[in-house]
């Protein structure tokens, strides 16, 4: 090998070592600026806020949701929490998108990894041994707002 | 000067003092995988209102379950949403202080590696009420 050669090679691996540096900075900086994205989700006028985790992180609960019992009303929680998932998802999604290029692998990886965790079924809802089996007092209307 | 076996010890001495670390790297290793098994399968538990609501989250304080009993849904909306949020924090707390206790355990309480689990699951658990979704101000809503 010549000197010229091993320079040349010290070179591109220099060069290596930047590009590499600098995908982990952008990937860093990503990560950070996504943990401020939300999503929301709405069932039947209830409306949940999720973080970039999946996290339920604030949540609205008409009263006319609670009309017909508490296991009613928990599903529409874990229905509006599922859709605030998936949300949140596709915005995480979007943002790799942007960041990394449209066909880049972090996005593609962003993509799926977001995806697997946030289409796990969320939570059970099954009564508590002590839930009072009580028939719910009255209907629920049909269109949130609308009480 | 010390002769060099009376130093090191006999071989004997070396092969048992070894045997030793070994032995106790060994038993590192296993507290250390367990502590990590254990670690990942961490859930907390959280009331509110009673035990009108519970909620049991996971170690990146997501929701796992979410029960609400029906004298619980009767104190309406607004009161319910407040508990199930409530009720997440206190589970996400439990998290943390079970994740502490089983760190300083088998890593120490003070040590680097506590600290980072702790810091780690301070990011991981989100405060609620952090996010935009607010009271409906739509007339007739009591939200």
């Amino acid at each position: 090998m010549t000197g010229h050669d091993r320079f040349d090679h010290e070179r591109l691996a220099q060069g290596d070592l930047d590009r590499l540096a600098g995908r982990a900075r952008r990937a860093m900086d990503w990560r950070r600026s996504v943990a401020s994205l939300r999503g929301e989700g709405r069932a039947e006028g209830v409306i949940v806020v999720a973080d970039a985790n999946g996290t339920l992180v604030d949540l609205s609960i008409p009263t006319a949701a609670c009309a017909d019992g508490g296991r009613a009303v928990a599903e529409l929680v874990v229905r509006a929490l599922e859709d605030a998932r998936r949300d949140v998802a596709s915005k995480v999604s979007a943002s790799g998108r942007e960041t990394f290029g449209e066909d880049s692998v972090e996005a593609a990886r962003i993509e799926q990894s977001w995806r697997d965790d946030m289409s796990r079924p969320v939570v059970e809802t099954k009564p508590l041994g002590d839930e009072p089996t009580a028939p719910p007092t009255h209907a629920r209307p049909p269109h949130p707002g609308g009480w | 000067m010390e002769p060099e076996h009376r130093r090191y010890g006999s071989a004997e001495e070396t092969l048992r003092s070894l045997d030793a670390a070994a032995e106790a790297a060994h038993r590192r290793a296993v507290d250390v995988e367990r502590w990590a098994h254990e670690q990942m399968s961490l859930r907390g538990r959280g009331t509110a209102l009673g035990s009108g609501v519970v909620v049991e989250v996971d170690v990146n304080g997501q929701l796992q379950s979410l029960h609400v009993r029906d004298d619980a849904a009767r104190h309406g909306g607004q009161t319910l949403a407040r508990a199930i949020l409530d009720a997440q924090s206190a589970a996400q707390d439990e998290v943390r202080r079970r994740s502490d206790e089983m760190t300083a355990q088998v890593m120490g309480a003070h040590s680097p590696t506590a600290r980072a689990v702790a810091d780690e699951l301070d990011e991981r658990l989100s405060t609620p009420g952090a996010g935009p979704a607010g009271p409906d101000t739509t007339p007739g809503g009591t939200w």
